[in-house]
């Protein structure tokens, strides 16, 4: 094939594929005789029954995707079902998700509405991405932006704390200091905001993308505390923070897996976790998250 | 508080950390496995602190494996890995068997090692390869010279990793030139049980494309490949493809790619390979390859009375004299 023909028939095949934003691909002709050539977005239909990689994964992102809406929008939509999932090769990918969910916040709706979610991962093997869509179908789109497959930046925090590497498990004593931390002790307060217990979730999900369902249902939070840089502010302020690291002690995973980490097994050991969140002006979320109390595997020498 | 513990880095030559080792991939009862001894005996020539492990498929003989154990090499049996049905989708037919290489991220018993094709010779110590960061996967860049990248636009535009200065990316492209390429013939990775999972669930879900596990590889970690100098994977058509690129002195490890190049079957009549550079390489292959100096020694009489019983494996498998002559046949 002449490589002008190649060459045309890539550029093609991305501006058909931006032209939905990467999410509606389906229908994106490739010629037989380029097919496995162009590096391009892996399409995949929930409503069939085709292998999905990272099943469990998938739906979280989906419900991350939500929460940001939820966040912006002042909306409390329910995840529904996932209808499509695009992703790239990459160990560390983007992923195109269109699902239905359910507005529980307005009496009378049941029909469910359709969302397309955008993650961007930004390291393998850990928690690191950037929700750069989250929009109804029905939504205005009015700051149309060009398409790039991968993207690499993320939210940017304005306040010098939630900058940087994730800081270390705060002692008893810096846990007091109620204007950065509010600790939820109150289990009804913790459960009431389901986003606490999806952040627990994307750490492990990160970490282990074959984590199952039933490891993550055993899950037992034990304690929460929220750190923001509003000072001395109610609960509600707290969990609406634009930026804030959360704090998240549970127990019953037995054995965590993290490259390149050893962990001591057991349903009963305390655990802990902690994510930062980090929205921004462009609407951005980003997450970032690690499982604390893990060892750096030690080398053994002959 | 919890911290996490993190190692001090300690010279490698001062003790060899056990999780650390070299590894290639054998398939079949064929001549590759002269290529693993070679390499075997390349990496203890050049002294390197680790070990060499050979992920073999189950139909390669036993006798062969006797020969790898008796070179002091850890023989490691791995299953096939099958990607997606394709048909005509690689270069070359048997590039499929490749796929299997992909196998190597589950011994997890290491937390870094060396891939290293059975086709490849070292001639210089590697061994600091084991310190790059953590996290990437590294490697050499290929070149895309070679005739059998015909099927790329690449090769016919004249476009090549080495010399990206050369062709002016055309502007009617309307794309930047593609993300860096490495040659799967060598890299530096950390296995995990993680990462290997990770690898086996895209495959199946990647359509098959012309250089197989190559091409996947280079998919898969492509935003986490950090490129190293080509001295530590000298593909052997640089030396005609790019004059002067390389200093043939100043390289470690040369990767016998081309048609013709693999030492144990060299003929000098395939293209190029009646260069004398060329013929060089072949004879400081070959010198490694009957140093028996640099057979594997055990460390007890135990293991010599083995050796000695295996070294009879070996005369009966080679058939012949070991020999280099450029206007002979193959050994093999």
């Amino acid at each position: 094939m002449a490589t002008d023909d190649f060459f045309s028939l890539q550029r093609e095949y991305w501006r058909q594929v931006a032209e939905s934003d990467g999410f509606d691909i389906e229908s994106v002709q490739i010629p037989p005789s380029m097919y496995g050539r162009i590096n391009g977005l892996i399409p995949h239909n929930c409503e069939i029954n085709t292998p999905l990689p990272y099943r469990v994964l998938g739906k979280h992102y989906a419900k991350l995707g939500l929460h940001r809406y939820n966040m912006l929008k002042g909306t409390k939509f329910e995840f529904g079902r996932l209808m499509k999932f695009n992703m790239l090769q990459n160990c560390v990918a983007s992923f195109y998700i269109t699902l239905e969910a359910y507005d529980y916040g307005v009496p009378g709706t049941s029909h469910p509405q359709t969302f397309q979610v955008r993650i961007d991962e930004k390291i393998f093997g850990s928690l690191d991405l950037t929700v750069s869509i989250a929009r109804r179908t029905t939504d205005e789109v009015t700051t149309k932006k060009p398409f790039i497959h991968h993207y690499h930046g993320g939210a940017v925090a304005d306040n010098i704390i939630f900058k940087g590497e994730l800081p270390d498990w705060p002692s008893d004593d810096v846990l007091k200091d109620r204007e950065r931390f509010y600790v939820i002790m109150n289990e009804s307060e913790w459960r009431a905001t389901a986003w606490i217990s999806l952040y627990l979730e994307l750490v492990l999900c990160a970490h282990d993308k074959f984590i199952t369902n039933t490891d993550l249902s055993r899950l037992s939070i034990e304690k929460v505390a929220i750190e923001t840089s509003i000072g001395d502010a109610l609960l509600y302020e707290r969990l609406e923070a634009k930026s804030a690291n959360v704090y998240i002690w549970f127990k019953r995973l037995e054995k965590p897996r993290v490259p390149q980490q050893v962990f001591v097994t057991g349903m009963d050991v305390e655990r802990k976790a902690i994510i930062r969140r980090v929205m921004d002006s462009t609407g951005y979320l980003t997450l970032v998250g690690k499982l604390c109390g893990g060892v750096t595997k030690v080398r053994q020498f002959n | 508080m919890t911290p996490e513990t993190h190692v001090d880095m300690i010279n490698a030559s001062e003790k060899a950390p056990k999780e650390r080792a070299y590894v290639t991939f054998l398939a079949g009862n064929g001549d590759y496995v002269k290529g693993v001894v070679g390499l075997a005996k390349g990496l203890r020539k050049v002294k390197s602190a680790y070990p060499l492990v050979v992920a073999m498929l189950p139909d390669v003989p036993e006798e062969h494996r006797e020969i790898l154990r008796s070179q002091g090499c850890i023989v490691r049996e791995i299953e096939p890995v099958h990607p997606p049905d394709s048909q005509d989708a690689y270069a070359r037919a048997y590039y499929i068997i490749n796929y299997s290489k992909l196998r190597i991220w589950n011994f997890e018993e290491y937390n870094k090692m060396i891939y290293l094709d059975a086709d490849i010779q070292v001639f210089g110590n590697i061994d600091d390869l084991f310190d790059m960061q953590d996290g990437y996967l590294h490697g050499v860049l290929s070149c895309f010279c070679e005739k059998i990248w015909s099927y790329t636009p690449l090769y016919s535009i004249g476009y090549c990793q080495y010399c990206p200065e050369k062709v002016v990316w055309p502007a009617e492209m309307e794309s930047a030139p593609p993300s860096p390429y490495f040659n799967a013939g060598m890299f530096v990775f950390e296995p995990n049980p993680l990462t290997y999972e990770s690898l086996l669930q895209t495959l199946q879900v990647t359509p098959p494309t012309p250089f197989a596990e190559q091409d996947f590889l280079n998919m898969f970690f492509g935003k986490v490949f950090k490129p190293v100098s080509p001295v530590y994977n000298l593909i052997l058509s640089v030396l005609w493809r790019h004059p002067g690129k390389v200093d043939l002195e100043s390289v470690k490890v040369v990767h016998y790619c081309p048609p013709g190049s693999k030492p144990w079957r060299y003929t000098g009549e395939e293209p190029n390979m009646d260069r004398e550079d060329v013929k060089m390489l072949i004879k400081k292959w070959w010198d490694i390859y009957n140093d028996e100096s640099l057979d594997f020694k055990p460390k007890s009489p135990a293991d010599l009375e083995a050796t000695v019983l295996e070294s009879t494996i070996i005369a009966s498998v080679t058939e012949a004299p070991l020999s280099y002559s450029p206007a002979a046949p193959s050994a093999a």
